[in-house]
């Protein structure tokens, strides 16, 4: 009896096949539209005017009130290890926070759960300090790694912010079921919250327990926001200018394949 | 010279990586490939030595406290404890070939403590999840009454009540999830994947440097 064997074809192997590498088309535009983005931002070609992150405008007055209360303030990049782009997101945030609190004298405590961001964020936050001129006031017991294990590190961070009894939780990076968690933990404590994730099952939690939630691409562009400077700002242009690409394809797309046309829609899958 | 390390060429290798490892998901040519399954190897390596660095800073950190005797030497205690019995295990496992899964005492701290300790914080989340759900079904505003009015509908269409009360909850329970629930989790989701290319972008030219920690 001959036994029939089930060849299976990755998208890769079938866009190479076709002759046509559409993944590697599309990863060449890409690079092009946001690299252009960034070009003609620095020229001055473009101004784009950014339209204003409350979470992000509301941090220094996250950090104010924690000075006023003299409790500290919470950072956590959750789940993800140095490798998770929503954790690099979270540690460009982080550093400005912690450079915030070194000046004003706030308790900055940053909690993380993969081993492997201990020496970066340690790094990070000890730069803060010094950028903020008390490189005296870093202690690395305020970075603190409690467990790579999803709940205990959950428990670990809830425990935390009850008991310190933090004035600002932020929750910034990569997040999955123990959200809620670290967000009630923060309610509870009567924190002032900003949370941030790409994860879309998770931005639901947050935006009903936080007072501000960086959705998805925010989190994202929060550093280069938060930066000021043109290039980075380009890359923000850039990437608008890729949404707004794959907004009109997908129009079009839809259109298309309602009127029986399906080549867009082939050649898109390729 | 101190830029050079530890800037420029951390900077130099992550392009060529970051480009090496694009073409082997974009690139079907098996010499090619094949290099690049090493190359992940490699990072894996590379990962091994970044915990061992986190796990040595941590010891540090913790023995300090020790020899500081402040306040909380609890975790310290703990983690000192951890450091024997992995020690122990090791030996056991080099000399008496006792894999460290199958001692007693192990199985009995993740069957006894371990997991039951997950459960338990895993199943806090539904009276977290009820209090959430109060607080934000409160109809306040226009968007609060509509999340109020779809969050009843898609729990009443799911629960067999729902369809008790009215034929329609169930199928108004799937537009709703189908709908304008999957547009919203495809905005997010591509948006987000938008916002990642970018970020690589910036992290490619040298402009986002918060994985190098301080960096400059």
């Amino acid at each position: 009896m001959q036994v029939k064997r089930r060849v299976y074809i990755t998208n890769v192997e079938l866009s190479v096949r076709s002759g046509y590498n559409g993944s590697l088309m599309m990863f060449i535009a890409s690079l092009i539209i946001v690299s252009l983005g960034i070009f003609l931002t620095i020229k001055g070609v473009l101004k784009p005017k950014i339209r204003r992150l409350a979470g992000i405008d509301a941090l220094d007055e996250m950090i104010g009130r924690a000075t006023e209360l003299g409790r500290p303030v919470h950072f956590t990049v959750g789940l993800g290890g140095i490798g998770n782009p929503q954790v690099i997101a979270g540690l460009s945030i982080a550093r400005y926070v912690a450079r915030r609190c070194a000046e004003l004298g706030v308790r900055f405590l940053f909690t993380f759960s993969v081993p492997s961001v201990q020496p970066i964020a340690t790094d990070l936050i000890k730069q803060a300090y010094v950028e903020a001129g008390k490189a005296d006031a870093f202690s690395p017991d305020n970075v603190i790694w409690l467990s790579d294990r999803q709940f205990a590190f959950a428990t670990g961070v809830m425990g935390l912010v009850l008991r310190e009894k933090a004035a600002a939780n932020m929750l910034l990076g990569y997040f999955a079921a123990e959200s809620l968690i670290f967000a009630e933990a923060g309610y509870r404590a009567g924190a002032m919250q900003i949370a941030g994730t790409t994860n879309s099952y998770q931005i639901p939690f947050f935006i009903v327990t936080c007072d501000y939630t960086l959705i998805s691409i925010e989190l994202i562009y929060a550093g280069a926001y938060m930066s000021q400077e043109p290039r980075q700002i380009g890359t923000i242009l850039g990437q608008d200018y890729l949404i707004l690409i794959g907004l009109v394809l997908m129009g079009v797309g839809a259109v298309l394949y309602g009127l029986g046309i399906q080549t867009l829609t082939a050649w898109l899958a390729l | 010279m101190s830029q050079i390390v530890k800037r420029h060429i951390p900077h130099m290798v992550l392009v060529a990586v970051a480009f090496f490892m694009a073409g082997d998901t974009l690139l079907l040519e098996k010499p090619y490939n094949d290099l690049a399954s090493s190359g992940t190897a490699v990072v894996s390596i590379i990962g091994s030595f970044a915990v061992l660095l986190s796990v040595t800073m941590l010891s540090r950190l913790h023995v300090r406290r020790v020899q500081r005797k402040t306040k909380v030497i609890e975790s310290s205690v703990l983690l000192i404890c951890m450091w024997v019995t992995l020690i122990w295990g090791f030996f056991r496992f080099a000399f008496q070939g006792v894999s460290p899964t199958k001692e007693f005492a192990v199985q009995q701290v993740f069957n006894a403590i371990v997991s039951p300790g997950d459960s338990t914080i895993y199943s806090i989340l539904a009276f977290f999840i009820a209090a959430a759900a109060y607080r934000a079904f409160r109809a306040r505003s226009v968007e609060a009454t509509l999340l109020l009015l779809a969050g009843s509908i898609v729990m009443l269409g799911y629960a067999p009540v729902g369809e008790m009360i009215s034929g329609y909850i169930p199928s108004l329970t799937k537009w709703i999830m189908d709908v304008p629930n999957t547009a919203g989790n495809r905005v997010i989701i591509l948006s987000g994947i938008i916002g990642i290319v970018a970020l690589y972008v910036r992290i490619i030219l040298g402009y986002e440097r918060g994985w190098m920690g301080r960096g400059d």
